[in-house]
């Protein structure tokens, strides 16, 4: 928080008029979000909480991340501190585009990222916009990621906790609006952040992290699928060897499998085997030794670009293709496949786990260069 | 003008300087149980009865019992104990505190219909008369006035219509007590009122019973209020009520129409927005607005740091806005629904400050209606 306060006007998002220094902060009542929210209360800026209530479970008992039991943390926070605190109701949106869209995913046999899709059409969309709204200057988060300015642009950098960086799921911030983003924890590492709650007297500096996806907390995602899947989704099987084409054997529905999945199979074999494809039209789930499902090429969508406005036709890169990965060399290319306009990436080195539905996103070193959705896998 | 605007009078009101004074008086000195045999036990006494008869001089009742409660909820949850046999009908428009208790009663098996309205939130008197004379209606429940859109129900006649058929009749008139010129309907059966909506302290209100006799309790224990409501009185907050009662002026509420009228021309003429519910019959000091391609809650928001409150929908445990059943019941469109704020001035009010509202309203649902950072 070093640098000086950027006004950063863009076409779509001029500066504001006032200079009361107001950002809004998102609040999910864990650690990262309340230290931030403290630390810039303390450091004088005008802070206003806003926690997102995104789905209203009562039964969902416990603290996973944005229940009600968080909001109450992340409002005793604000009321410690002093400073203003409000619950945007957000729970109609986040059916739509993050719960409905991870059932959806699982039914054509494709991995979700949730994670993201909150990130893209729930904090960084409409919570940007009521940042807007509430004359704000920045919008800030508890996310591990950094963003400087470089030039007369903003850059999207790894967070220097290697262990926590969370940039991974920041690839779809809209560009023109990093100047108003802020992630003040990018530079420090979690035993900081939790050292600094404890020096700040944050009533929730040690409280442990939310494992689980935030709204199937305590439950296992396979069962949250089913019950909302209708019954022509829950069709059985086949598990079928992907070199030899052999059926090797039964499955009850393909929501319950992940390209790169190694237990549960349900199948004994010499060798540990691995989910490399599946069919969601015939249910048919490929397996296959982990050589035989490494792969090296793939096709993305829906890509958002920060490095540039617009990518280059080609360009080389690392890539990861799920969060916890070491980001490994790439070729990108905007080329013609199938007389259709596609983005495809050709990794350098074969590898197993190119998931359908996860983002593969791209990096110069610590920056992020942008991202899209693995969508054909070679 | 840098001052806070209070535009939520509907939500609570300030207490009376008198009421203020009254009830600090009373904590001050000797607190007693009015149960007690001894001398400050009957002073305690004395204090609740005095307030019990302010009520009823209140409503212009001179029979039945007003039993004195924790609030109008209580109060309400009181008058549907036992309800008698046959359809109850109530407006969805009613309080959560008349709806969930009719659901509740739903799920037990009684049959409960809905009393239709249309998009002003008027209800359907001949809906109501072709009802009851098609028998078979135990009981009819429709508030005086509608708190998020400030309608007045014609209670008078819908009371007149269930007394020719035999129904009972609840009245909620929280929202009217002591705010409007206001007596207890001829065909009433039961009336609820709350202390913190006009003028009295919060935690306490009544139910008044045209028949006490046969009614059950909610609370049972002591058998304190005739049996019928349970537990040592809140004497403090009844003597605040009581006081609320006794120097209430709804001329004061009524001289908030011209200035409601004044701050509802100022923002419509500044933006495009829509006004909810029957602007021709509503209380003096409500005005209830959607305000097309701006979120409720964000204007809310916003208006608060901006210095001035007011309200949206209907607040949860976890302090969100969720949309409010009363607008969901005009059927005026989704986006009518999310936009819909509610301000409601108090007595206190002027014209200065109905200006800066406007000014600020006007700012705040701009900033709000801006578009998307994602176009």
């Amino acid at each position: 928080m070093s640098e000086p306060l950027q006004t950063g006007g863009t076409p779509s998002a001029p500066a504001p008029a006032s200079n009361d220094g107001r950002v809004v902060v998102a609040m999910s009542g864990g650690v990262d979000s309340s230290v931030v929210a403290a630390m810039m209360h303390a450091e004088g800026w005008d802070v206003v909480g806003v926690s997102m209530r995104l789905y209203g479970d009562a039964a969902r008992a416990g603290k996973s991340c944005c229940s009600p039991d968080d909001l109450h943390d992340a409002r005793s926070v604000a009321t410690d501190a002093g400073f203003p605190f409000y619950v945007a109701n957000y729970q109609e949106e986040f059916q739509r585009t993050v719960i409905d869209y991870f059932v959806d995913e699982y039914r054509r046999g494709r991995t979700p990222s949730p994670c993201i899709l909150c990130n893209d059409h729930l904090k960084f969309d409409t919570l940007l916009d009521r940042m807007l709204a509430l004359d704000g200057r920045f919008l800030v988060t508890g996310h591990y990621a950094r963003i400087e300015k470089v030039g007369d642009r903003h850059a999207l950098l790894r967070g220097v906790d290697r262990n926590k960086d969370q940039s991974y799921f920041l690839f779809g911030l809209p560009r023109p609006m990093l100047g108003r983003i802020r992630f003040p924890l990018g530079e420090m590492t979690k035993t900081e952040v939790r050292e600094l709650g404890r020096e700040l007297g944050v009533p929730t500096a040690d409280k442990p992290e939310s494992q689980d996806i935030c709204f199937v907390a305590g439950r296992e995602y396979a069962s949250f699928v089913e019950e909302r899947l209708g019954p022509e989704d829950r069709r059985p099987g086949r598990i079928v060897d992907v070199t030899t084409g052999a059926v090797l054997g039964e499955h009850s529905g393909i929501h319950r499998f992940t390209v790169g999945q190694r237990r549960g199979l349900g199948v004994s074999h010499p060798e540990p085997l691995y989910v490399r494809r599946i069919d969601a039209q015939t249910g048919d789930v490929f397996v296959g030794t982990r050589d035989a499902v490494r792969q090296r090429e793939f096709t993305i969508e829906r890509c958002n670009w920060l490095r540039w406005e617009s990518a280059p036709s080609e360009f080389a890169a690392q890539v990861q293709v799920r969060y916890r990965q070491t980001a490994v060399a790439c070729d990108v290319s905007h080329r013609d496949v199938d007389a259709e306009r596609a983005w495809v990436v050709r990794l350098v080195e074969p590898m197993a786990g190119i998931s359908p539905g996860q983002a593969a996103v791209f990096y110069d070193g610590d920056e992020v260069l942008g991202g899209g959705w693995i969508e054909e896998v070679a | 003008m840098t001052g806070r605007i209070n535009a939520d009078h509907n939500a609570s009101t300030p207490a009376l300087p008198s009421v203020v004074a009254a009830m600090v008086q009373l904590l001050r000195g000797q607190l007693a149980n009015p149960s007690s045999v001894h001398r400050a036990g009957q002073a305690a006494r004395a204090t609740v009865e005095t307030a019990r008869r302010r009520i009823a001089a209140r409503l212009g009742v001179d029979s039945g019992f007003v039993v004195l409660t924790s609030g109008a909820t209580e109060a309400n949850n009181l008058a549907l104990i036992e309800p008698p046999r046959g359809a109850i009908l109530a407006s969805p428009m009613e309080h959560p505190s008349v709806t969930r208790v009719l659901d509740a009663l739903a799920r037990g098996g009684r049959d409960i219909e809905a009393l239709p309205n249309d998009s002003l939130g008027r209800v359907d008197l001949e809906w109501l008369g072709a009802r009851l004379r098609s028998g078979g209606v135990g009981m009819v429940c429709l508030g005086a006035a509608n708190g998020e859109l400030g309608v007045i129900n014609p209670v008078e006649q819908a009371g007149d219509l269930c007394a020719k058929h035999g129904a009972s009749f609840h009245v909620d008139a929280a929202q009217a007590f002591g705010r409007i010129p206001w007596s207890v309907p001829v065909g009433a059966s039961s009336v609820t009122l709350s202390g913190h909506k006009f003028g009295g302290p919060q935690g306490v209100g009544a139910l008044w019973l045209r028949e006490p006799a046969g009614h059950g309790p909610l609370l049972a224990g002591g058998g304190q209020e005739r049996g019928l409501r349970a537990g040592t009185e809140n004497v403090v907050a009844i003597h605040g009520l009581g006081e609320a009662a006794h120097t209430a002026e709804p001329d004061a509420w009524a001289s908030t129409a011209v200035l409601r009228d004044r701050f509802e021309a100022g923002v419509l003429s500044a933006l495009d927005a829509s006004v909810n519910g029957d602007p021709a019959c509503r209380l003096p000091n409500t005005s209830n607005i959607s305000f097309l391609g701006a979120r409720a809650e964000e204007i809310v928001v916003a208006l608060d740091l901006d210095g001035v409150a007011c309200s949206a929908g209907a607040a949860c445990s976890a302090g969100s806005v969720d949309v409010s059943p009363v607008i969901r019941a005009l059927g005026i469109g989704a986006e009518r629904e999310h936009s819909a704020v509610r301000f409601s001035l108090g007595p206190d009010a002027d014209p200065e400050t109905v200006d800066e509202l406007v000014t600020r309203v006007v700012h705040v649902v701009r900033r709000c209606r801006r578009n998307s950072v994602r176009g």
